[in-house]
């Protein structure tokens, strides 16, 4: 797993700073693992617990290949969209960006919104904001150091941009595949609600990187 | 086509932010495999001119010529020049090892081919212990050293450092200029460094260009610079054995020291100053002797140091010499000096600029 971007100045650190670092790493994965198992879990548990209204273990195991790879899917989906977008509008129009994008995410919102059927692209704003905001603030001198070190094109976003940005979109895409999969009925809030406070912490963790 | 002469040559080039002149216009030369130095204090447009170089940075008028092609509009990744710079600008989410290979891969060069060459900048460096270490884990000295590694670990054009010793103190930082020059020697790269410190500039460099204020003030060897400083910036910040200066006026191939009324006969052809009652007399300690049989100014001791230079008060002026060996001079104690003729600089007040004077009698 590639390693988290740090924003900012890049010092040396304490021992303090480093011990700090290392439980920020333990928290990450603490959090990342919980909610992984959390929502496998969950799935299980609430297959389960059907099965004395429908009955049988089929509809379990029928459920649970289904519900989670279409809950990963939706978010890879918005994600990879969200980025693209990002990516572009970052290029054509970087310091415009922020308006560019806030005016996108307007005029997108509202009709599919209101459409129910693409309910997943109604998403890609969002993971749009998130990816632009990731873009912007990777340091103006590593773009410049890139520059002098001959990195340009597909090489350049493969071995500098995106593993600065990675770590922000895989925040992203946990909290939207904890919310994509977000259980219908009621009885299930409490436990949606915990993943999502989790995904929310995992999510922080890996945006904050090291620290 | 004309032979290529420079390897890097800016041409009237100029640079505004805003209201902000950068640069003003500024002509640079460098020869192939030259190994010149930027000294200048802060905010002289040291690093800007490294970053129009680098291609970073766009001139607002002027040309950039590398090789004799005319790189202007060309982009940084195109031009093939390699910078360090003083952020240090590490890629924080590779090792040491991997920003240093970053530049060769991004070439195509073979793999094996970089693993030997990182290994060849990381023993020069001395980072063979953090080799594996993401830029986190390092100390500031070691982020620079990356990143001067990186500037030369892929064979560029010209190499460009930006401070490249700001962050190192005493032992280590005499290690650097060293290893700056060895490295130099050794790869024959042209080589373009900025600095602050003028010891950095005479100890590591063939030529010394000394900018204020996006101008260039002189451009020279070390030594011509430290013996014939063009005004008086360039005389007050060139020097470990920094110049006194004292004011004086002149009137027919005479000047006296305001200070102590002391004549000095000049040879005053080739330059007269705007005002003759404006002059100042720039001298190294080294030409200042404490010497009795050289009367006619004496001096009070301010302060004697061990480091060879004594302060002294001449009239109300201050005044460095160098100490007499295996004499211990007291606070307070009054004694004769000679200022050596072949020693003394004249400036013109008003304009700051070098007057081309020569002073006539061996001791004043």
């Amino acid at each position: 797993m590639t390693e988290p971007f740090q924003p900012g100045l890049i010092t040396s650190g304490s021992s303090a700073g480093r011990a700090a670092r290392g439980s920020a790493r333990a928290i990450r994965h603490g959090c990342i693992w919980l909610v992984l198992i959390l929502l496998i879990g969950h799935t299980v548990v609430r297959e389960v617990g059907s099965v004395d209204a429908r009955g049988g273990w089929e509809a379990a195991g029928r459920a649970l290949p289904h519900a989670l790879p279409r809950a990963l899917l939706g978010a890879a989906i918005q994600v990879t969209g969200g980025f693209m977008i990002a990516l572009l509008v970052h290029r054509i129009a970087p310091r415009a960006g922020l308006w560019v994008v806030l005016t996108l995410v307007l005029v997108a919102v509202y009709p599919m919104v209101t459409h129910g059927y693409v309910r997943s692209v109604a998403w890609i704003p969002f993971t749009l904001l998130l990816s632009f905001a990731a873009l912007d603030a990777i340091p103006a001198a590593l773009h410049d150091a890139a520059a002098v070190d001959r990195a340009q094109g597909w090489f350049k976003f493969r071995t500098i941009t995106l593993p600065l940005v990675l770590p922000l979109l895989l925040a992203g895409a946990l909290f939207r595949a904890v919310d994509a999969y977000r259980p219908p009925h009621a009885r299930s809030f409490v436990a949606a609600y915990v993943l999502l406070i989790l995904a929310t912490l995992a999510g922080s963790a890996l945006a904050r990187g090291r620290r | 086509m004309n032979p290529i002469e420079h390897r890097i040559e800016l041409r009237d080039v100029t640079k505004r932010f805003g209201d902000f002149t950068a640069i003003a216009p500024l002509d640079l030369q460098v020869i192939q495999g030259e190994f010149i130095a930027l000294l200048g204090p802060a905010g002289a447009g040291k690093t800007t001119i490294l970053r129009i170089i680098a291609g970073l940075e766009k001139p607002t008028s002027g040309t950039i010529h590398l090789d004799g092609f005319d790189v202007t509009s060309m982009p940084a990744p195109r031009r093939d020049v390699a910078m360090a710079f003083e952020s240090p600008a590490l890629y924080p989410h590779l090792t040491v090892e991997r920003n240093l290979a970053l530049p060769m891969r991004a070439q195509h060069i073979p793999r094996n081919a970089i693993e030997r060459r990182v290994s060849e900048v990381i023993d020069r460096l001395r980072l063979g212990p953090v080799r594996r270490r993401k830029p986190w884990r390092l100390s500031t000295s070691e982020c620079r050293r990356v990143s001067l590694g990186r500037a030369m670990v892929r064979d560029a054009k010209c190499v460009l450092f930006d401070e490249p010793l700001v962050h190192f103190d005493g032992e280590e930082r005499e290690h650097m200029r060293r290893e700056l020059r060895a490295i130099h020697a050794e790869l024959r790269a042209t080589t373009v460094l900025s600095t602050r410190d003028p010891l950095d500039a005479i100890s590591t460099a063939d030529r010394i260009v000394v900018v204020n204020q996006g101008r260039v003030l002189q451009s020279d060897t070390p030594q011509a610079i430290y013996d014939r400083p063009a005004d008086l910036f360039v005389a007050r910040y060139l020097g470990a054995q920094a110049m006194s200066f004292l004011s004086a006026s002149h009137a027919d191939g005479i000047a006296r020291l305001t200070c102590c009324n002391l004549a000095i006969p000049v040879d005053d052809r080739g330059a007269q100053p705007v005002d003759a009652a404006r002059i100042t007399l720039g001298i190294r300690p080294e030409h200042v002797r404490i010497d009795p049989r050289g009367v006619p100014a004496t001096a009070v001791v301010t302060n004697s140091t061990p480091n060879g230079v004594v302060d002294l008060r001449l009239g109300d002026v201050p005044i460095r010499a160098s100490a007499q060996p295996g004499r211990q001079l007291q606070n307070g104690e009054i004694v004769p000096i000679r200022l050596d003729s072949a020693g003394c600089r004249w400036f013109d007040a008003t304009s700051g600029k070098a007057l081309p004077w020569r002073t006539r009698t061996e001791s004043t």
